[in-house]
């Protein structure tokens, strides 16, 4: 298997036992560094982003309910797009991290903030603090990678159903939040057999409840209190919604998915040390470049390097990290994923048309055994 | 003073769970009922008005030893928000202040007797910083001057005196404390001053130094109008380490029959208890203890047992120093949530509600109360209280 693997991922970084124990304590170092500088700044910044996605979120239910005009409605949207965008990503994905959780405020706890999606902040908590994070980009273990739906490296097991993955694709594109909010059912166990009904029934009440809510305030309630405005409200929260989904995708995607972004087998994971955990992280993600603008709208997700390095540290850190943790990896010889959003994102789409055929595991071996 | 953590630990508990709420206090209807609007809207009615505890201003600070201030707070007397409604002597009161970007909340001692009016005074003793962060008590030194908002608690705690007056004044009273351990006795005393004693009150404090006695000139002018009131000043510095043996001496001096006294007892844990012992085989029956002094001492040394105890399911556990909470405790039967057993999901954190604890991987120690932890990368380096 490891063999195999070799062959197929071209730049995938080893490194010997001492020299993973070094570069685990500089990253160790790193880390702490911030740890120890973390205070007011910290604290106003998500203050005020959360500040920010209010605004613009009274702004843009304002605009949906109390305009008139297509233009009003298109402000809206984009108003209301933009405060689902910086709550879910800058706000919410952070705080349930636990970045925030040394400010002690109840208001911004990783075990009890709820925030403006349908995924349940417990579910979210399992598959993506617990499930993604330890495990990144370790096939079979970690669910991100594809979602179950998408077949995005050669190592992963091909079958008719990737025939038709642009689709697949797009889809999960644009319900993305439906995508992550039912991940922690494990559907694919129900259909497997693997699950009973009754258990079923059980995994699926947080995300019934949470995603009720969810529906009931954007499709219910807040059209019925524009009254005849009803349909301008229903279809600007749907619009707002798509857009926050396609965002949201569309950068996650750019996170791990990238060209050189490596796929690692559970073997090859067996007993790692932090310096290896590192290392894997590192190798699993990509950055995206781009303005101080980009990356707050990104929820600094911009960073996915960074991010999966020190997931509790506050995200805004991650840019005056960057240049530190690149320069670790050009001392130890690994390759630091970083990019603009195109070239980042069409190596993505590339992927996920290349992967779709069946005998493109053997071209791809067969090549790399050539060279 | 510094009360023990217990109580603030259940006010912060308080404020991290779910309060009730109306329909209109709804999450649904975001952002057109946000609170901070609201609050904004109140602040503007009422300058003293806070969303979750008793608004308050500093009006006054007074320097009463060296490094000891007392902070004379105002607190909210109207709507809308909390109002103050009195205290008895002898209560606390937490505080809540926002330091460098963290909400720290720490128990203390309120040391006059009577805030009816609103007035609070907490006296307040400089603590050393810990090595990795500025104390409370140092900030609140450092940044709390006249005009400067806060937020207090409703007042708490049962170290009180009696509230049946007839007994108050049948019974003979012992006060004794130590250090800043003053100053809820000095309430009491105050409180009891305030009528014309009956009863003999005998007044025990332990200071290092005269220069560090608290309230020195209340004490003499309170000492001076009572002839009931016996004070006993022991500086530790001139006298020697105190002896609490020689407490039985003192009660048979002043005439007083032990087992018709009431005793309080407060300053640090080991005082406290060291006085209350001496007091029982004095033959006192009633005695009432208060300590203060937050963390226990650290102790480096490898392979140092602690025990854990769980306050909401009751279980307690004893762990070794060396090794992570979350193992340990599942090895003697425990079995909380974790997740990723690598300290990055929080799954398994929990309040810690005393304490303290080091951090495996990073090397923090966490020795505040009602600080997050991580249970699979913190170790004890203390006995613990755990909110689980």
């Amino acid at each position: 298997m490891s063999k195999f693997i070799a062959k197929t991922t071209p730049n995938k970084t080893r490194l010997a036992p001492e020299e993973l124990t070094a570069f685990g304590k500089e990253l160790d170092q790193l880390g702490a560094d911030v740890r120890a500088s973390l205070g007011e700044a910290d604290a106003k910044h998500l203050r005020s982003a959360l500040n920010t996605s209010r605004m613009a979120a009274a702004t843009g239910r304002g605009l949906l309910m109390f305009g008139f005009d297509p233009f009003t409605w298109v402000i809206g949207v984009l108003a209301l797009a933009k405060a689902k965008i910086l709550e879910n990503m800058e706000v919410g994905h952070n705080v349930l991290h636990g970045q925030y959780d040394w400010m002690n405020d109840p208001q911004f706890n990783s075990q009890t903030y709820d925030w403006d999606i349908v995924c349940h902040p417990k579910n979210w908590r399992q598959t993506h603090n617990v499930e993604h994070h330890s495990h990144t980009n370790v096939l079979g273990k970690d669910d991100d990678y594809g979602y179950g739906l998408l077949r995005l490296a050669p190592e992963q097991r091909w079958g008719k159903i990737h025939l038709l993955q642009p689709i697949w694709w797009a889809l999960l594109m644009l319900l993305f939040q439906w995508g992550v909010a039912i991940q922690d059912i494990k559907l694919g166990r129900y259909f497997k057999g693997k699950m009973s009904r009754a258990e079923l029934a059980e995994r699926a009440k947080p995300f019934l409840q949470k995603s009720s809510r969810q529906l009931f305030k954007d499709y219910l309630l807040f059209p019925a209190l524009a009254f005849f405005n009803w349909p301008r409200v229903l279809l600007g929260n749907l619009a707002a919604n798509l857009i926050r989904n396609v965002w949201t995708n569309v950068i996650i995607f750019c996170g791990h998915f990238t060209e050189h972004a490596q796929v690692y087998s559970k073997e090859e994971v067996e007993n790692e040390c932090k310096g290896a955990w590192y290392l894997r992280q590192m190798q699993g993600s990509s950055n995206l470049l781009g303005s101080r603008y980009f990356y707050l709208m990104t929820g600094h997700l911009s960073h996915q390097i960074e991010h999966h390095l020190f997931p509790d540290l506050p995200a805004p850190r991650y840019i005056e990290l960057a240049p530190k943790v690149r320069a670790i990896c050009e001392k130890y010889g690994v390759h630091y994923n970083a990019a603009g959003f195109w070239r980042q994102y069409l190596s993505v789409m590339k992927r996920v048309f290349v992967y779709a055929i069946p005998n493109r595991k053997a071209r791809v071996e067969a090549t790399l055994i050539a060279q | 003073m510094q009360a023990s953590s217990a109580d603030s630990s259940a006010i912060a508990l308080a404020r991290a769970g779910q309060r009730k709420s109306t329909w209109l206090q709804s999450p649904l209807l975001r952002p057109f009922n946000e609170p901070a609007l609201w609050q904004a809207l109140a602040s503007a009615v009422n300058p003293l008005y806070h969303p979750r505890e008793i608004g308050a201003r500093v009006v006054h600070v007074i320097d009463e030893a060296p490094q000891v201030k007392t902070f004379v707070l105002q607190c909210n007397q109207r709507a809308p928000g909390k109002v103050w409604q009195g205290h008895l002597p002898g209560q606390h009161v937490a505080l809540t202040l926002m330091i460098n970007g963290r909400l720290q909340t720490r128990a203390f001692s309120i040391s006059n007797a009577n805030s009816d009016s609103g007035n609070v005074h907490l006296t307040v003793k400089l603590n050393a910083a810990s090595a990795h962060r500025l104390s409370v008590s140092a900030w609140m030194h450092a940044h709390l001057k006249t005009g400067t908002k806060l937020a207090v608690s409703a007042p708490n705690g049962q170290f009180v005196l009696p509230s049946d007056q007839s007994q108050l004044q049948e019974r003979p009273i012992l006060l004794l404390s130590a250090g800043s351990g003053i100053t809820p006795v000095m309430a009491m005393l105050k409180a009891l001053t305030s009528r014309n004693l009956v009863q003999p009150v005998l007044f025990v404090h332990v200071s290092r130094n005269p220069v560090d006695l608290i309230f020195a000139d209340a004490l003499y002018g309170l000492q001076h109008a009572n002839p009931m009131l016996k004070l006993k000043l022991h500086f530790s510095a001139r006298d020697g380490r105190f002896d609490p043996s020689s407490l039985a001496n003192l009660i048979a001096q002043s005439g007083v029959q032990a087992e018709n006294l009431d005793a309080f007892i407060c300053g640090p844990s080991a005082f406290s208890k060291a006085g209350a012992a001496a007091l029982a085989s004095a033959g006192v029956t009633q005695i009432e203890k208060e300590h203060f002094g937050g963390a226990p001492a650290v102790n480096d040394q490898a392979g140092q047992s602690h025990e854990i105890s769980f306050d909401i399911t009751k279980q307690s556990f004893t762990v070794s120093s060396t090794a992570a909470l979350l193992p340990s405790l599942e090895a003697q039967g425990a079995n909380p949530t974790f997740g990723c057993r690598i300290g990055i999901c929080k799954t398994c954190q929990c309040l810690k509600r005393s304490g303290t604890t080091l951090n495996l991987q990073t090397g923090v120690q966490s020795d505040a109360p009602n600080e997050w932890i991580t249970l699979c990368v913190n170790a004890a380096v203390s006995p613990l209280a755990l909110a689980l």
